[in-house]
C-alpha cells in the first residue's frame, strides 16, 4: 500500500510539468494583452510598452516559459499582475473557503444520496422509487446558478422565510487563527448552509441513483443469498454487506466531485459572495493575470491527484479484497 | 407557576425581540463589485479602487461632489501666477496623518515625486506632466522634478512647462494624494496592511479580507472633523441578484449598481430608494475613422446616428435610465452645451445621406462587423442597433468579446491602427473638465490606447482643444470647446447614443448620501447619518 501510494505521488511530477505546460501555453495564446488591461483604460503606448517591460512580457515566448520553469522548479508561482501578491499567498487566502465549502456539500450530497439510493434500492417499483429517481432527476437536470437563487429567494431573502444570510462568509471583524502564518477564517454556520446544499442537491442525484444502482446489483449477488440464508437480519444484511460493497463506486464519484469542488465552484460562489478560489480564478482570467490563472490550475491539478489517491486508497478499506491488487 | 414562567418567557422574549428591531449602529454597508485591484493611490485607473483610496486618502485639492467645483482640502489656499504657470499652494496646518503625524509640503512634494517617479511605475505618471523636469525624471534623464519645490514646511510651489488650464482639475484625482513618507517609503510584503495604508483620509483602513469584505474606521482627527459614520464595510458582491436580495434582506444599506431588467419593478416597490441622477459619463459607438467604410464619409456615418433611435433606447431599453447623447460634453460638465440638437431619430434623413455616401438603400455596402465586449446590457444595445441600421440597409454582424480580447481587437497590433471598423465604447470623466473628454477622445495626440480609439483627426479641432487647453480661464476656455465639440458632432465623429445616469438603492435611513455627477463611488461617505432603524 505505501509502495503504491509513493509511486502514485512520485507520478505527480511529470503530471505538473505536462500540466503547467499546458496552462502555460492556454493563457499564453489567449488574445488580449496583459500588459494593456494593467496600464488601465487609456494609457500611452510608452507606459503600456514599460509595464511589459517590468513583468517580463516582452522576452521571446521561450524564454518567458524557461523563466516560468525555473520559478516553479524554486516552488515560486510568481506574484499576481493585479494586486501585486504572491499567487501562493493568494491560493492559500482562498483555499479554506473552498475546502470547507467542498468538504460539508459533499458530506451533506453523501447522506442525501446514500440515504435516498438506498431507501430507493429496498423499495424497488414503490413510489418511494419513483419520487427518488425523479428527485434525483431534477438535482441532475437543475443548473446550479439557478438552484442557488432559488434557494436564496426561499430561505434568505426578505420575501422568503428570511432563516439564513443572503450572502458572505459570515460577519465582518469574526475572529481568525493564523495557520502558516497566514489568517484562516471559518464560516458561520448559517452563511454556508445554502452553498453547501445548493452543491449539494445536485450531487446528491448522481449519488442517489449511483447508491441505489449498485445495491441492486449487490442484492443480486450469491453472497447475499447466503447471507440471508444464514439467517442475518434483512438491516445486517444491507449495512454490513449490500452497502459496504456497493460503496466503492459511490465513494469514487464523491471523490472526484470533492476534487473538483475544492478547485472552486464558480457559480455557487458567484450567487452566494463565497470567498473561494472559484472566483480568484474567474476574475484572473479576465484580467489576464497569467502568474495568477497558472498557480490555479496547478495548485487545482495537485488537489485532484491528492484526491483522487486518497480515493483510490480508501478502496482498500472498503473493500478488502483489493488490497492485494 | 408554569403560567407565570410562559407569561415571564413571552415578555422576555418580547423584549428582546423589541431591542432587536431597532439599531442606531452608524455602520453603513456599501457594495463593491469586487476586490479593489490596489489601494495604492498612484496605481488606482478604476472606480472600485478609487472608491476606496477617497476614503483613506487626501489631495492638495478635491471636487466639489456636487458643483464638481475644485475646493481646497489639504491646502488651505493656492494662488496662480499671472501667466498661469505658477501654483503655489498654502498647507493647511494641523492635518495629521492617521499615525498621528502632521502633514507638511515635504510630504506633498514626495507624494507627487513618488507618482512621478519611473521606479513606482504609475499608469497615471501623466498627471504630472506638465510639471517643468517631470517628464525627463520620468524617463530617468534627470534626478529630481525641477518644478516640484518645497519652499517652507507648509508652501509648496509647482511650476508648469506651459499654462495648462486642467491640472487643478488632474491634481485632484486620487492618484495625487498626499502619503506619509516614513511608510509608504518601503513597502511591505503584504500592500494591503492597515499599518501600509497610512493616509491623511476621513477613513483609516482596519481589515481587508480579500473576495469577502474590506473595513474603514473614522479617523477622529481628521482636519475636517470626525466622520459622522464610526465605520464602512465594503462588501465584496458581483453577482447583481444576490445584491439586490442583500440590501432586501438589509444585508446593505446602499446598492451601486442594479440588475437590468428590474427598474421598472423596484421603482414601483422601494419607490424614492431608487435614486437616479446625470453622470459625467458617455456610451457610444466608435467608428474607426481611418479604414473603410467610414473613413472619409462623413454622409455614412451621419446616416447610421440618424438611424438609431436613441430615445427608444434610452426609454425601453434602459427602462427610464440614462439621456440621449446630443454632443460629446455630458450634463454637469463645464462647457455642457444644451443646445445641441445631435441626431434624432429620422430614417428619411439617414436614408438620403445612405444616398450621398454612395450606397442608396445600402447597395453596394459590405456587411461590417460591430464589436462589443461581454456584456447583457451591450448585446441589448448591440442587437437593437443592428435592427435599427438594417432599416437603412446597412448589415451589421455582431461580435462580442471578453474585455482583454476586445481591447486588443480595438487597438490592433499595428503600430498605425486597428482594422476593426465599428465598436463599442464608454467613458467615464477621470476629472471634471471638457478636457477629459475632447482631448483625451478626441484629439488626434492620444490616436489608439491613449484614448481616441475612433482615430478621428480634424485639424481644426485639434487647434481649438489646443487653444482652449493653454487658457486658464473656464470662461474663455469653454466657447474655444464648445466649437471643437460642434465640429466632432458634424462630423459624426461617433455613432453617439446616451450620457449615463447613474443609479443606486439607498435605504431611507441613510442620510445626506450625495448623488454626485462623479458617481456613487466617487461621493464623499463622510457626512452620512444613519437614522434608528
Amino acid at each position: 500500500m505505501i509502495t503504491y501510494a509513493l509511486r502514485r505521488l512520485l507520478l505527480l511530477g511529470p503530471v505538473l510539468l505536462v500540466v503547467a505546460t499546458l496552462a502555460w501555453l492556454a493563457v499564453f495564446v489567449l488574445p488580449g494583452d496583459p500588459a494593456r488591461l494593467l496600464a488601465g483604460q487609456t494609457s500611452d503606448p510608452e507606459v503600456i510598452a514599460r509595464v511589459r517591460s517590468d513583468w517580463g512580457l516582452d522576452a521571446p515566448p521561450l524564454v518567458q516559459y524557461g523563466h516560468y520553469l525555473s520559478r516553479l522548479a524554486h516552488l515560486d508561482l510568481g506574484r499576481s499582475y493585479v494586486d501585486r501578491r504572491p499567487v501562493t499567498t493568494i491560493l492559500l487566502e482562498h483555499l479554506p473557503a473552498s475546502l470547507v465549502l467542498a468538504i460539508s456539500a459533499v458530506t451533506l450530497a453523501l447522506l442525501i444520496g446514500l440515504l435516498c439510493g438506498t431507501l430507493a434500492a429496498i423499495h424497488r417499483g414503490t413510489w418511494i422509487d419513483a419520487t427518488v429517481l425523479g428527485g434525483s432527476l431534477l438535482g441532475l437536470s437543475t443548473p446550479v446558478f439557478w438552484l442557488g437563487l432559488m434557494l436564496v429567494l426561499a430561505f434568505s431573502s426578505s420575501r422568503g422565510l428570511g432563516l439564513f444570510p443572503v450572502s458572505g462568509y459570515g460577519p465582518a471583524g469574526a475572529p481568525s487563527f493564523h495557520l502558516l502564518g497566514l489568517p484562516i477564517r471559518l464560516p458561520s454556520p448559517g452563511n454556508l448552509f445554502l452553498p453547501a446544499l445548493t452543491l449539494a442537491l445536485v450531487s446528491a442525484g448522481s449519488l442517489a441513483r449511483m447508491t441505489r444502482a449498485a445495491i441492486l446489483d449487490v442484492l443480486r449477488q450469491d453472497f447475499i443469498q447466503a447471507a440471508r440464508g444464514r439467517g442475518l437480519s434483512p438491516w445486517r444484511v444491507l449495512g454490513r454487506h449490500a452497502l459496504r460493497n456497493a460503496l466503492i463506486p459511490v465513494v469514487t464519484f464523491a471523490g472526484l466531485d470533492l476534487a473538483a469542488l475544492a478547485g472552486g465552484a464558480i457559480a455557487t460562489e458567484s450567487v452566494f459572495a463565497w470567498p473561494g478560489l472559484g472566483k480568484i480564478v474567474v476574475r484572473a482570467i479576465h484580467a489576464r493575470d497569467l502568474p495568477l490563472v497558472e498557480g490555479s490550475i496547478l495548485a487545482m491539478t495537485t488537489g485532484f491527484v491528492l484526491v483522487t489517491l486518497l480515493v483510490d486508497l480508501s478502496y482498500g478499506w472498503i473493500d478488502p479484497r483489493t488490497r492485494k491488487h | 407557576m408554569w403560567r407565570r414562567t410562559l407569561a415571564l418567557l413571552i415578555l422576555t422574549t418580547a423584549a428582546a425581540c423589541a431591542a432587536n428591531t431597532g439599531n442606531s449602529d452608524q455602520t453603513l454597508r456599501f457594495r463593491l463589485r469586487e476586490d479593489p485591484p490596489t489601494i495604492d493611490p498612484a496605481f488606482v485607473t478604476d472606480q472600485v479602487s478609487a472608491a476606496v483610496v477617497r476614503r483613506l486618502h487626501a489631495g492638495l485639492v478635491d471636487f466639489d461632489p456636487e458643483t464638481l467645483a475644485i475646493i481646497p482640502r489639504v491646502a488651505e489656499r493656492w494662488d496662480i501666477s499671472d501667466d498661469g504657470t505658477v501654483y503655489t499652494f498654502h498647507i493647511r496646518k494641523g492635518v495629521l496623518f492617521h499615525n498621528g503625524r502632521e502633514v507638511t509640503a515635504e510630504d506633498a512634494a514626495w507624494s507627487l515625486r513618488r507618482l512621478v517617479n519611473p521606479a513606482t511605475r504609475s499608469q497615471r505618471a501623466w498627471i504630472l506632466s506638465p510639471v517643468r523636469g517631470a517628464t525627463p525624471f520620468q524617463k530617468g534623464e534627470a534626478e529630481e522634478v525641477e518644478g516640484i519645490i518645497v519652499e517652507d514646511p507648509f508652501t509648496l510651489r509647482l511650476e508648469l512647462e506651459r499654462p495648462y488650464a486642467p491640472f487643478l482639475g488632474q491634481l485632484a484625482m486620487e492618484n495625487a494624494s498626499i502619503l506619509p513618507r516614513e511608510t509608504w517609503g518601503s513597502p511591505p510584503a503584504d500592500p494591503g496592511s492597515p499599518a501600509y495604508n497610512i493616509g491623511c483620509g476621513p477613513f483609516h483602513l482596519v481589515e481587508w479580507v480579500h473576495s469577502n469584505y474590506m473595513t474603514v474606521a473614522a479617523f477622529d482627527d481628521y482636519y475636517d472633523g470626525r466622520p459622522t459614520l464610526d465605520r464602512i464595510i465594503f462588501r465584496f458582491i458581483g453577482n447583481l441578484s444576490t445584491s439586490l436580495e442583500e440590501y432586501r434582506a438589509g444585508g446593505l444599506d446602499v446598492l451601486d449598481e442594479i440588475v437590468s431588467g428590474q427598474r421598472q419593478a423596484l421603482r414601483e416597490q422601494v419607490g424614492d430608494e431608487l435614486r437616479q441622477w446625470p453622470q459625467m459619463a458617455a456610451y457610444f459607438f466608435g467608428f474607426n475613422h481611418q479604414v473603410a467604410p467610414f473613413k472619409g464619409n462623413r454622409a455614412l456615418r451621419q446616416a447610421i446616428n440618424y438611424a438609431v433611435d436613441k430615445e427608444y433606447i434610452c426609454r425601453v431599453l434602459q427602462e427610464g435610465k440614462d439621456i440621449p447623447q446630443t454632443g460629446v460634453l455630458p450634463p454637469g460638465i463645464p462647457g455642457y452645451n444644451p443646445d445641441l440638437k445631435g441626431y434624432p431619430h429620422n430614417l428619411e434623413k439617414a436614408k438620403q445621406l445612405m444616398v450621398e455616401a454612395g450606397y442608396p438603400g445600402g447597395a453596394g455596402l459590405a456587411e461590417i462587423p460591430m464589436l462589443y465586449n461581454t456584456s447583457e446590457n451591450h448585446q441589448r444595445l448591440a442587437t437593437q442597433i443592428q435592427s435599427d441600421l438594417a432599416k437603412i440597409g446597412v448589415r451589421v454582424s455582431l461580435r462580442n468579446l471578453d474585455w482583454a480580447s476586445f481591447l486588443h481587437a480595438v487597438e490592433g497590433n499595428t503600430k498605425d491602427h486597428s482594422e476593426t471598423p465599428f465598436f463599442r465604447l464608454g467613458w467615464f470623466a477621470d476629472y471634471p473638465d471638457p478636457d477629459n473628454f475632447l482631448y483625451v477622445l478626441l484629439h488626434s495626440d492620444n490616436w489608439g490606447p491613449a484614448g481616441n480609439n475612433s482615430l478621428y483627426s480634424n485639424p481644426e479641432f485639434d487647434r481649438l482643444v489646443d487653444e482652449a487647453r493653454s487658457l486658464t480661464d473656464m470662461k474663455d476656455r469653454i466657447p474655444l470647446y464648445r466649437q471643437a465639440e460642434k465640429l466632432a458632432v458634424e462630423d459624426a465623429a461617433w455613432l453617439f447614443l446616451y450620457f449615463y445616469e447613474d443609479e443606486a438603492l439607498v435605504k431611507p435611513y441613510v442620510r445626506n448620501f450625495v448623488l454626485s455627477p462623479m458617481g456613487d463611488q466617487m461621493a464623499p461617505l463622510r457626512n452620512i447619518t444613519l437614522d434608528f432603524h
